[in-house]
């Protein structure tokens, strides 16, 4: 398989390179009278070092959104291209090795390896990609020292608290040097502390890493950190109406919890109808964070 | 490398323990009972070959010692001197006597080796004991209590006890010696002898003489000592070679059923994680390499631990049951370590099969 070579993900690019791509990406589940339309002809192209966030309400296909970009699922038409690379085409053994490259996952339950200790989770990520031994154990102890783990590296998933699952979730998903994280409802399992801890986490490593990261969630917190936030409503992205009775009332308990006043919360489109495909375009690159001590809530200055 | 497949298997060691003991039973079992096998069919073959000679003269139609008989005039044994390749010749009788002692009635195999004639120093004399004494196999005299010095009574005969050791153990039929004289005198068949023992000169094959001994033995068999003791094995075991297999068909569907259960019971309560390996890049391969390594490290401690537990089965048993020989070969354990072998992979196949088919999109699943 021709693999894009690997980016460097530290510093911010000038250009406004895109790394996913999706064009007309549909998912038909079952057939006939029964068929569900999960995904219905989406396009959406994000740039690096974006923050997406993708809302909806529950069976809205977020979730199938983001297998089908994980190339876990089969489209039943579109295509999906990250890095320039057309993974709708690859197969299933070239998926594999693209996952393991390409692609990072946080998921809503942590989805650890229970047998093995925080450390040894992230080194399995290594060592599926061919990196071994005391070398993958360094990469695995550095991440999670970096995330704040250094004293629970060898304690087993039960007895670490959810924020500190997700932390080795996030190390994990970080392992390989990923250019594009999918998290799946990372924060819906956490409490509001750890949850706050875990958004900030993720705009860091997006803002300071460069690297992309596309969440699903409910969790109105991530607005706030987003660059963008698409609405997604029987498989097709509409317009995030603040005017919106429901979505408001979202919103204001959001702002209720995490104390946000309401200009903390970005201003949004006021269409409610299915917007066109070229609204989905990204907006113009990330300006570079400031210099704040690191990019870890936990060494900032 | 992260050991998955240990971590997993360490993880649950109730199941861990129950595979390792349900693979360590059917090992012990195989082991056991092959090694049954080979003790019986050794102790055959050793005491044919303990005795003196290079060649049996039987009469035609016997195949075995204990199972028929044989019957040859003794002047075939001057006869059978008087060939040029022939060195020495020895006459061997043999009969199933039951003796007295202490009240109770023992049965025993007699026999008695004669030296008839030839060049040079006879062989065997270990096997002629003393007129009025009697040579006992040590599995008899620990069946019967009896020592060295004790006496044994048949009719108004009796025997004292000269040694005790190991001559002969074939199941239920335990060898012991008298001197020629006294064999005579108890069961007196004059002119006639159960076997002729032949030791040829140095440097001839048995087996050209093999021709020439029939024609001058008229209504004879001649085995060589290694065709005689491995027809005498295999009759002395091929009665109980299907109970054997059998028994070891058995002991190898418990174990392939008890590490089949375990592996595949641990791979559908872990099929989420086979999931999430496949999402964050495990090749389908890795994660059959994980499966495979779950039942062979079941697998080989079940063997391990069998073997050993094998061996110190037949000690004891040894200890507590004579008769019970056993023999266990290097030969035999590599053939049972490939069959265990062979069994972790069978047990492997089905959650392989589950593993291949666990769609990773599920890890998405609350």
């Amino acid at each position: 398989m021709a693999m894009p070579a690997t980016t460097e993900t530290g510093g911010s690019s000038s250009e406004a390179e895109v790394i996913l791509e999706v064009h007309g990406l549909t998912k038909v589940f079952g057939s006939g009278r029964a068929a569900v339309r999960a995904v219905d002809g989406l396009s959406l192209s994000v740039r690096r070092g974006e923050l997406v966030l993708v809302m909806g309400p529950s069976g809205s296909g977020k979730t199938t959104l983001l297998t089908l970009i994980g190339g876990l699922l089969r489209p039943t038409s579109g295509i999906v291209r990250v890095n320039g690379l057309e993974i709708t085409s690859l197969k299933e053994r070239q998926l594999t090795k693209f996952r393991r490259h390409y692609l990072g996952f946080i998921f809503q339950s942590f989805n650890l390896l229970e047998s093995l200790n925080a450390r040894e989770n992230v080194e399995a990520a290594l060592n599926f990609a061919g990196v071994g031994g005391r070398r993958a154990r360094k990469r695995a102890t550095a991440l999670l020292t970096d995330l704040g783990m250094a004293d629970r590296l060898r304690a087993r998933p039960r007895t670490l608290s959810g924020g500190e699952r997700q932390r080795v979730s996030i190390a994990r998903a970080l392992a390989n040097d990923p250019q594009l994280i999918l998290a799946d409802e990372p924060t819906a399992n956490l409490d509001s502390r750890h949850g706050h801890e875990v958004v900030e986490l993720l705009h860091d490593i997006t803002r300071q890493q460069q690297r992309t990261i596309i969440i699903v969630s409910h969790d109105h917190r991530i607005r706030d950190v987003a660059d963008r936030v698409l609405w997604l409503q029987d498989g097709r992205f509409e317009g995030f109406d603040e005017g919106d009775t429901q979505q408001s009332a979202l919103l204001d308990t959001a702002r209720i919890l995490y104390g946000a006043s309401p200009d903390a919360v970005p201003p949004r489109a006021a269409a409610s109808q299915p917007i066109a495909p070229e609204a989905m375009a990204p907006p113009p690159p990330p300006a570079p964070a400031a210099k704040r001590g690191g990019w870890l809530p936990w060494r900032r200055a | 490398m992260v050991p998955i497949a240990r971590r997993n298997l360490l993880a649950d060691k109730v199941k861990l323990l129950v595979a390792v003991g349900g693979v360590t039973l059917a090992i012990v079992l195989i082991i056991v009972v092959h090694s049954l096998y080979q003790g019986v069919r050794r102790e055959t073959d050793s005491f044919i070959h303990n005795l003196p000679g290079d060649i049996w003269i039987t009469q035609r139609g016997t195949t075995d010692l204990v199972f028929s008989n044989s019957n040859l005039p003794t002047t075939a044994a001057s006869a059978v001197r008087s060939i040029e390749e022939v060195k020495r010749v020895y006459t061997l009788n043999g009969r199933l006597m039951a003796f007295d002692v202490n009240g109770r009635e023992v049965r025993t195999y007699v026999m008695a080796l004669e030296f008839v004639g030839g060049a040079g120093n006879p062989e065997g004399t270990e096997f002629v004991p003393e007129k009025g004494t009697i040579l006992l196999d040590h599995t008899f005299a620990k069946q019967t209590g009896l020592h060295k010095g004790d006496t044994l009574s048949f009719g108004d005969k009796s025997f004292t006890v000269a040694d005790v050791r190991g001559i002969g153990n074939v199941l239920v039929t335990q060898f012991a010696f008298i001197r020629a004289e006294s064999f005579k005198e108890i069961f007196g068949v004059p002119g006639t002898v159960n076997y002729i023992l032949v030791k040829v000169d140095d440097g001839v094959p048995p087996e050209s003489i093999i021709q020439k001994l029939e024609e001058t033995v008229p209504g004879s068999t001649v085995y060589t000592t290694q065709q005689f003791a491995a027809r005498a094995s295999e009759k002395g075991t091929g009665d109980f070679l299907p109970i054997i297999r059998v028994i070891l068909a058995i002991s190898f569907i418990v174990g392939l059923t008890v590490l089949s259960l375990v592996i595949y019971s641990a791979t559908i309560e872990r099929a989420r994680e086979y999931a999430i390996m496949k999402v964050i890049g495990a090749s389908p391969l890795g994660l059959y390499r994980i499966v495979i390594s779950q039942s062979m490290f079941i697998a080989v401690v079940g063997f391990g631990l069998g073997v050993g537990l094998a061996f110190l089965f037949n000690e004891v048993a040894g200890d507590l049951v004579p008769q019970f020989i056993t023999y266990i070969r290097a030969q035999d354990i590599a053939l049972v370590f490939g069959i265990t072998v062979f069994m972790s992979i069978i047990a492997s196949f089905m959650p392989i099969n589950r593993v291949a088919r666990v769609e990773p999109a599920t890890v998405f699943r609350a």
